[in-house]
């Protein structure tokens, strides 16, 4: 499948390209008081707030370094709805055709925390994860009231 | 160029003998020698009047001794024409009266001629033969045996100096009475006669005669006798007394008497003597001849005694009273010696005085060559580069030693001027050696230069022509070194040229400075493009990456559209890079930029110190500019340390050349300045070479 291959924490994971709405540069985000440290808060992203989830203190230690080569990966959470959230990651790798079935490649450990992280693919000497962003954590809405939504 | 040996009669002193002191010496010695050759003359002129004198006098001496005995003689004779002629006894009386007054005769005597008063035979029979007492009894020894009245009383020796009386001996024949009786008979006139000395009854004497002339007729002779012995005494005493020798010579040319014979008990002998011998046949023979030639000028000869063959004085006069002649003979050495005498103590005041002006004259020269001795040791000292002597000049107040009170002020001018051109010297060397550093790194910079160095082309170039004018000012500098005061005053206002052109070069490496920054400045732009070009380069990327997605996600329709994405990812990839490298170097540059800024303000920061320096020179050249006119004669040395260091302000000079030339080009106008700074060094090197040479007391 294509994904886009991205580095944090040290390491390459990958996220369907299918989700992907864009990709832009890092920018600060508003914080959000008493959340988890990987939610950095919320981001305007063409007109509307939507949250950001620090990929580098979810999969490592430290947050993203403020460098010119991060970016933010726009994605769609839940396809069909417009529930975007944005993903700060170290480094955009590229575009790549990927197989995570391969023979090669991993399934992912259940020992694992993280539902969000899926198989390893190997590839080019490199072992890529994916990501399944519409199982990250956290950055679940509150549930406003219909009428005031709508309102 | 004064040699430090020089021959004594090069120096002060030597010339002051041969000049002065020399000629002074030998004109003084000649009139020295003069004025005794005039003197010892003018003594032995005296020497010999004194001996001419003494000769007369002594010649006196004897006349009177011949005068007074022939006049006693005469005075016998006188008595008897007087009326004791036939008075026989009273004759005997008045002859025994005679010599017993004179003490000078040994004999006097009365000589009748044969019955002259006739007398002859009466007196016979008075003879006191038969009576003793018979008052008209003549004495025996009166008469000869015919009753011849020639009665002789005489002294004798024997019997201790009394008068005797006896007949005179061979009367007849004898010499005094035939000469007397002849030269009458011949001439008419009673004249005495002085025999010629002779043995008679083993005495040696001499006779003085007169003849008794009664009636115009001879009637016998009256005579006395002196003894040849009493006569030598005589003589013998003077010449003791004179210390002289006396020799009386008798009218027929016989030795009367010699003080040089030596003295005998028995006079009468006379074997080996002198005396009575003819002179003809002495070795005096022809000595006394050439004296009696003419006895009137009373003639004075130098010759060799021709018995002792001593040189001697022979002073001969006539006595004329028996034409005896004396001789005097004194020793030439003895005269010459009291003449010596006399003249020593002249001589040898006139030497010591001589002396003392010598020894006066020396020690006053030296005293004062000295003080020149010693100016002359430190100018040679200063000539050879040695400025480390001492030079006490002491108190006095004369030309020399204001000459040494220069000369120490001199010398200590040249420590300081020196000492601090050696400073000066040391300070632009770590200048130099901080521009070759500065150079060095500027040309490693500068190969990877671009656009913006043409600006600074132009400010080098501003340094060039900078450098030039401090080149042709160092020419100026290095000119006048080489000449006088004049030189100096150029190197003074030379030195003044240094300073502002310094202050130029302070200047131009200001605008360097300026220029540097505004490198640094226009870098900074570039950084601040580069970032630009970079974020352009990352929303590159980023499209091209959101590009791809869409590609991706229109499936088969975005083939070709991912492709192009690609390729705009490639771009952009490509731009990030070499804006990279840009930056790099773009860092890099600014790094070496402001170095160099540092560099720069440290060389402006040491080239004020130098011009600082400078002034300080400057002024004391200007000091120096005035004691060096107040001594110009002897500043030719310090001229030709001048000229070396012209000599090496030229080096300088070019070296600040290259240096100007290096920095108004790009990479080749630094790598020249860095040549330019090696150069400096070495003419630094040499400038401190030149000035080694002088050794400083401190």
């Amino acid at each position: 499948m294509h994904v886009v291959v991205w580095a944090a924490a040290g390491q390459y994971y990958a996220v369907d390209v299918g989700p992907i709405v864009e990709i832009i540069p890092l920018v600060e985000a508003r914080p959000i008081p008493q959340t988890d440290p990987w939610i950095r808060g919320l981001i305007n992203y063409r007109g509307r707030l939507i949250p950001l989830l620090d990929m580098a203190s979810l999969l490592g230690n430290s947050p993203c370094p403020p460098r010119m080569a991060c970016r933010i990966l726009v994605v769609r959470a839940r396809p069909p709805e417009e529930t975007l959230v944005g993903l700060a990651i170290e480094q955009l790798i590229g575009i790549e055709p990927l197989d995570f079935t391969a023979a090669a490649a991993h399934p992912g450990l259940s020992a694992a925390k993280a539902d969000y992280l899926g198989p390893v693919a190997w590839t080019e000497q490199t072992a890529v994860q994916l990501v399944y962003p519409e199982r990250l954590p956290g950055w679940e809405e509150k549930q406003m009231p219909n009428d005031e939504r709508d309102g | 160029m004064p040699h430090s040996t020089a021959r004594f009669y090069e120096s002060l002193l030597g010339r002051m003998v041969l000049y002065v002191i020399l000629p002074m010496g030998i004109i003084w010695i000649l009139v020295i020698l003069f004025a005794t050759t005039r003197n010892f003359a003018n003594l032995r002129r005296l020497s010999e009047e004194r001996l001419i004198a003494e000769t007369s006098l002594v010649a006196l001496q004897l006349e009177s001794g011949n005068r007074s005995a022939i006049g006693a003689a005469k005075r016998m004779a006188e008595a008897q024409v007087a009326g004791m002629f036939g008075q026989r006894q009273m004759s005997i009386d008045f002859a025994r009266l005679v010599l017993e007054d004179k003490t000078d005769i040994t004999a006097a005597y009365f000589g009748y001629a044969p019955n002259a008063d006739k007398q002859d035979a009466a007196s016979l029979v008075k003879l006191p033969a038969e009576s003793a007492e018979s008052i008209d009894a003549l004495p025996a020894e009166s008469m000869d045996a015919t009753g011849r009245f020639i009665p002789y009383w005489f002294r004798s020796f024997a019997k201790g100096n009394q008068v005797e009386l006896e007949p005179c001996v061979d009367m007849e024949n004898s010499l005094y009475y035939k000469g007397v009786k002849e030269t009458f008979e011949r001439t008419g006139t009673a004249e005495a006669m002085i025999t010629e000395p002779y043995v008679y009854r083993g005495k040696m004497i001499v006779e003085q005669v007169y003849p008794i002339v009664i009636e115009g007729k001879f009637a016998g002779v009256a005579g006395v006798d002196r003894a040849l012995r009493d006569v030598e005494r005589d003589l013998r005493r003077i010449a003791e007394r004179e210390n002289v020798d006396l020799f009386l010579v008798s009218s027929g040319g016989t030795f009367i008497a010699a003080t040089s014979d030596p003295v005998r008990e028995t006079s009468e002998d006379t074997t080996g003597l002198l005396k009575t011998q003819a002179v003809a046949e002495t070795v005096y023979g022809t000595l006394f001849n050439k004296l009696f030639v003419d006895l009137r000028q009373t003639p004075v000869l130098v010759a060799d005694d021709p018995m002792t063959q001593e040189p001697s004085y022979f002073v001969a006069a006539a006595i004329s009273t028996g034409g005896w002649k004396v001789v005097v003979r004194e020793s030439e050495q003895r005269v010459v010696a009291a003449i010596w005498q006399e003249l020593r103590v002249g001589v040898s005041i006139a030497v010591l005085a001589f002396t003392l002006i010598v020894a006066l004259l020396m020690w006053g020269t030296f005293r004062l060559t000295w003080r020149i001795k010693l100016a002359v040791e430190a100018a040679d000292q200063v000539a050879r580069g040695d400025l480390t002597r001492e030079i006490e000049p002491g108190r006095c107040r004369d030309e020399t030693g204001r000459l040494l009170h220069a000369a120490k002020a001199m010398m200590e001018n040249l420590n300081n001027l020196v000492g601090k051109v050696k400073r000066a010297s040391i300070q632009l060397n770590s200048t130099a050696t901080e521009l070759a550093a500065t150079g060095h790194q500027q040309e490693a910079t500068a190969r990877s230069f671009g656009a913006s160095t043409n600006e600074m082309a132009a400010a080098l170039k501003e340094n060039t022509a900078t450098g030039l004018e401090l080149v042709q000012t160092m020419d100026e500098v290095s000119e006048v070194a080489t000449g006088t005061a004049t030189l100096a005053t150029e190197g003074h206002a030379s030195l003044q040229d240094i300073e502002a052109n310094m202050r130029g070069l302070d200047q131009a490496t200001g605008s360097i400075a300026e220029k540097l920054a505004v490198i640094n400045e226009k870098a900074s732009n570039i950084t601040g493009i580069v970032t630009t070009i970079t974020k352009v380069a990352d929303q590159t990327n980023l499209l091209s990456v959101n590009a791809a997605i869409e590609a991706e996600k229109a499936g088969e329709y975005g083939v070709g559209f991912l492709v192009v994405a690609r390729e705009i990812r490639r771009l952009a990839d490509q731009t990030a890079s070499s804006t990279l490298d840009i930056e790099q170097m773009v860092q890099q540059m600014q790094s070496a930029v402001s170095t160099g800024v540092m560099e720069m303000d440290r060389f402006t920061d040491q080239v004020r110190r130098a011009v600082d320096d400078v002034g300080t020179i400057s002024q004391q050249m200007g000091q120096i500019i005035e004691r060096v006119d107040a001594n110009s004669a002897s500043f030719k040395l310090v001229n030709e340390s001048m000229v070396s260091q012209s000599q090496g302000a030229e080096q300088i000079s070019g070296a600040m050349e290259q240096l100007t030339l290096g920095v108004t080009q790009t990479r080749a106008a630094l790598t020249e300045n860095a040549q330019a700074a090696d150069d400096l060094h070495a003419a630094i090197g040499e400038l401190k070479t030149a000035i080694a040479s002088f050794r400083l007391k401190d």
